[in-house]
């Protein structure tokens, strides 16, 4: 018996064709896992399952909930199926909850609007739901508001909104890919619990491979709105049948780099005793603001040609250590040298010059291009740290070149950023920080918002850069599979310190510091799920 | 191709652009002979009801209303447009150098704005114009100054915002300076923001000179303005009603069409106002 029959599920939106052909098929207590890159229609399979496609959607085919057709039934049969039917949990908690609500009387109030029973009977309920959500008062009390818990606790709160009426499917799109490695874990294992528990069916929708073989029986492959490929997780991903999942499987675990001696010579980067405070909003009208040390007490360097890995979860103080060593934030103690001379107190010139040999790349390739300038005159920026010596045509030259480096096309430099995609993008990002010629790129979490095609491509190129041109990396990441394709050195960090350092392979193989452990462990593998008994 | 080419301009804002060009056309034929002829004193045609002759009527002095109006268009708009320039010119330069020192200067800034936000705006019209004598310059002035604020305020709040963006991030790390940043990276992203603000801002500037003039510190006799027509009507409400009518209408017409026009370039400058949700 089926509780979800999809047959042919298409959607279109303003003449374009988002989703075709969909056939899906979800029994009650299963857990079915859509994977798709960005782009391939997975939330809008989500959406359009839980009748929240926008206004404007075209929708054919059939989707019928035990037994009852829902393509174009009237909103009170949709309204009736969520809550009571249908659950669905989204990726971003931050925006998922109200922020003037105590998490409680949210809960409740599902309970009270589906269910309708009484105020008291709905925080009774709303109660009971948290703890069962692993939220009991003892951890985060129904009167506490979203700002006052973490983000895993928050995405709790939205499953608890999502399970409150007992739902017989759960819809859960993308539901800790907002979430470090370690919360992500425990989020996981509730999911499964929920289901194993209750006989719920989970439709857990993700582009991370590991993550869904972790959890579910059976997986759909899903590609420009289309399912390429169905059929048991553990069949799918050890033998696809199709190219695309051959693709997919393959790029999903970097390949990792094989270790290779770096010569020892004086440092390029090297920082001593960093320490980096943040004044935190004041508490007391007339008491000393409270500080918050993001970066406490690092010390690193960099070899020329070295590359070097920094992992650490969300909040650990990497992206401010980056800002320091960048000379971007002044610390409030501790020295950044490059090449041998300080950073922080140099004259313009000096800081010019040091810092054309150290250059940086960000995360996310729509934030980091100014979308007014045109992609010659972002690659043109740093430029300016060479002097204003450069000619019209040396300048044009010299982007031209970075442009050709990244394997963009040097007639490219003409176009606007928003014509290209997002890998493409993160090229122009590196090829920014090539026009100067460093000897050390910094890059902060520069893959992670890449889906792994385009990770792949993208860390083939750096280390191909790296080898071509003895370009030394700092390479920031939170993902351990990533850090081990790139680097030759690991340094882990947490809460504004270094807690192990040492080579790649025996930081990660072989993690000493209880840290690193837990770390790693919490870290989903495909080929561990895969390999994982039971299914 | 951009989004906002792709929705186009709603009926709201082509509604208002038509009537800001229609005004535009009125002030620019206000300029010919033709109209100086309908403002002379004609005293053999005082008072006359709105006819095939005078479309609007004439006002006690004999001088036909239609024209009376149009050149009350002409000083209106160049009123308004003096003001706004005056606070684009000098209010987004303060606003960027807020967002992008901070500190002391950013407080500067912004508190200065704030002081100047609580003073009334006629009473600072009223020492303008005992200081510098009445008149349309006046007027451009007393109203300008309100407006360095609003724009200052705006590009700083805005300004801050992309300040802390990864491509002004990119940009520090190479090696620009702060004013260059606000300048080269933060001021073109605020241009569709400064635009709409601009609607707006101009029709506040016509009802504000309109204001001004119905006290008798805009624009000063012979030049026809719409509020010293309004005042100038207040005695004669019963016997020619026309004299308020035109005038009123022109100005509510003008101050609405603008309203209108900036609302419509928000929605259609801002991405996230084309997308609703099914319920």
């Amino acid at each position: 018996m089926t509780l979800l029959a999809v047959r042919g599920l298409g959607v279109t939106i303003g003449g374009r064709t988002r989703l075709a052909g969909l056939d899906l098929a979800v029994a009650p207590g299963e857990v079915l896992g859509l994977v798709g890159e960005s782009g391939s229609g997975k939330s809008l399979t989500a959406l359009a399952l839980a009748g929240l496609l926008p206004a404007g959607a075209a929708v054919t085919g059939s989707v019928r909930f035990a037994g009852e057709e829902l393509i174009g039934a009237p909103d009170g049969t949709w309204c009736r199926v969520r809550g009571r039917g249908v659950g669905i949990v989204f990726q971003e908690p931050a925006t998922a909850l109200n922020p003037l609500m105590t998490i409680g009387a949210q809960v409740a109030e599902t309970a009270r609007v589906h269910a309708g029973c009484s105020a008291a009977e709905a925080s009774a309920r709303a109660a009971a739901t948290l703890a069962r959500v692993g939220l009991p008062a003892s951890v985060a009390g129904p009167d506490r508001y979203p700002h006052q818990i973490s983000g895993g606790q928050r995405q709790r709160v939205a499953i608890a909104l999502a399970v409150a009426l007992a739902p017989r499917l759960l819809i859960a799109d993308e539901p800790t890919t907002a979430l470090d490695v370690t919360t992500q874990a425990q989020i996981l294992e509730l999911l499964a619990g929920l289901a194993a528990r209750d006989g719920m069916a989970l439709i857990l929708i993700s582009h991370d491979l590991a993550v869904v073989a972790g959890l579910a029986a059976r997986i759909a492959i899903l590609r420009d709105g289309r399912i390429v490929e169905q059929g048991g997780t553990r069949a799918v991903l050890r033998a696809p049948a199709h190219a695309y999942t051959r693709a997919l499987v393959r790029d999903f675990t970097p390949r990792p780099a094989p270790a290779r001696a770096v010569a020892t010579a004086p440092p390029l980067l090297e920082a001593e005793a960093l320490v980096r405070d943040y004044r935190m909003p004041r508490t007391r009208v007339f008491d000393p603001a409270p500080l918050r040390r993001a970066v406490d007490g690092v010390s690193l360097t960099v070899a020329p040609g070295e590359r070097v890995g920094l992992v650490g979860e969300s909040g650990s103080g990497k992206s401010t250590l980056v800002r320091a060593l960048l000379g971007l934030e002044a610390p409030q103690a501790g020295s950044v040298r490059i090449a041998g001379e300080r950073l922080i107190g140099a004259s313009r010139a000096t800081a010019r010059r040091l810092r054309r040999l150290v250059q940086v790349v960000f995360q996310d390739p729509y934030g980091s291009l100014n979308p007014r300038h045109a992609v010659g005159r972002i690659v043109a920026e740093p430029l300016a740290l060479l002097g204003g010596r450069l000619s019209g045509a040396e300048r044009r030259r010299r982007v031209e070149a970075a442009l050709v480096d990244v394997g963009l096309a040097a007639g490219d430099a003409r176009r606007q950023p928003h014509e290209f995609s997002g890998g493409e993008r993160q090229r122009i990002a590196i090829a920014r920080a090539l026009v100067v010629e460093p000897r050390l790129v910094i890059l902060d979490e520069a893959v992670s918002a890449l889906d792994a095609s385009l990770r792949a491509q993208i860390l083939e190129l750096l280390l191909g850069l790296s080898a071509a041109r003895g370009l030394a990396y700092l390479f920031v990441s939170h993902d351990l599979a990533v850090v081990r394709a790139v680097t030759d050195r690991t340094l882990v960090m947490r809460a504004g310190r270094i807690v192990e350092a040492g080579l790649t392979a025996e930081v990660l193989d072989r993690p000493r510091h209880p840290y690193t452990q837990q770390l790693v462990a919490a870290t989903p593998s495909l080929e561990r799920a895969l390999a994982a008994t039971g299914r | 191709m951009s989004g906002a080419a792709r929705r186009g301009v709603g009926p709201g804002s082509a509604f208002g652009a038509a009537v800001l060009a229609l005004y535009a056309l009125l002030a620019l034929a206000s300029l010919t002979p033709l109209f100086d002829a309908a403002l002379t004193l004609n005293l053999g045609a005082r008072l006359v009801a709105p006819s095939s002759q005078h479309w609007f009527g004439t006002d006690p002095l004999g001088r036909d209303v239609f024209a009376m109006v149009a050149v009350g268009a002409r000083t209106s708009l160049l009123v308004a447009a003096g003001a706004v320039l005056l606070g684009l010119l000098l209010g987004t330069p303060l606003g960027l150098v807020g967002a992008a020192r901070g500190g002391v200067a950013g407080e500067l800034v912004a508190r200065g704005s704030d002081l100047l936000f609580a003073f009334p705006a006629l009473l600072l019209a009223v020492l303008l114009s005992a200081a510098l004598g009445p008149g349309a310059l006046t007027a451009v002035i007393a109203i300008g100054v309100f407006n360095v604020p609003v724009f200052a305020r705006l590009v700083r709040g805005s300004g801050q915002a992309l300040m802390t963006r990864d491509f002004v991030l990119a940009a520090r790390a190479a090696g620009r300076g702060p004013l260059a940043i606000a300048f080269v990276h933060v001021l073109p992203n605020l241009a569709g923001l400064l635009l709409v603000q601009a609607a707006i801002q101009l029709s506040l500037g016509i009802a504000a000179e309109a204001g001004l003039s119905y006290v008798g510190l805009g624009a000063q006799p012979p030049a026809p303005s719409w509020g010293r027509m309004l005042s100038d009507a207040q005695t004669l409400a019963g016997v020619a009603p026309w004299l308020a009518w035109f005038p009123g209408l022109a100005l509510a017409l003008a101050v609405l069409a603008l309203g209108l026009l900036g609302d419509g370039l928000a929605r259609t400058l801002d991405p996230r106002a084309g997308a609703r949700r099914a319920p």
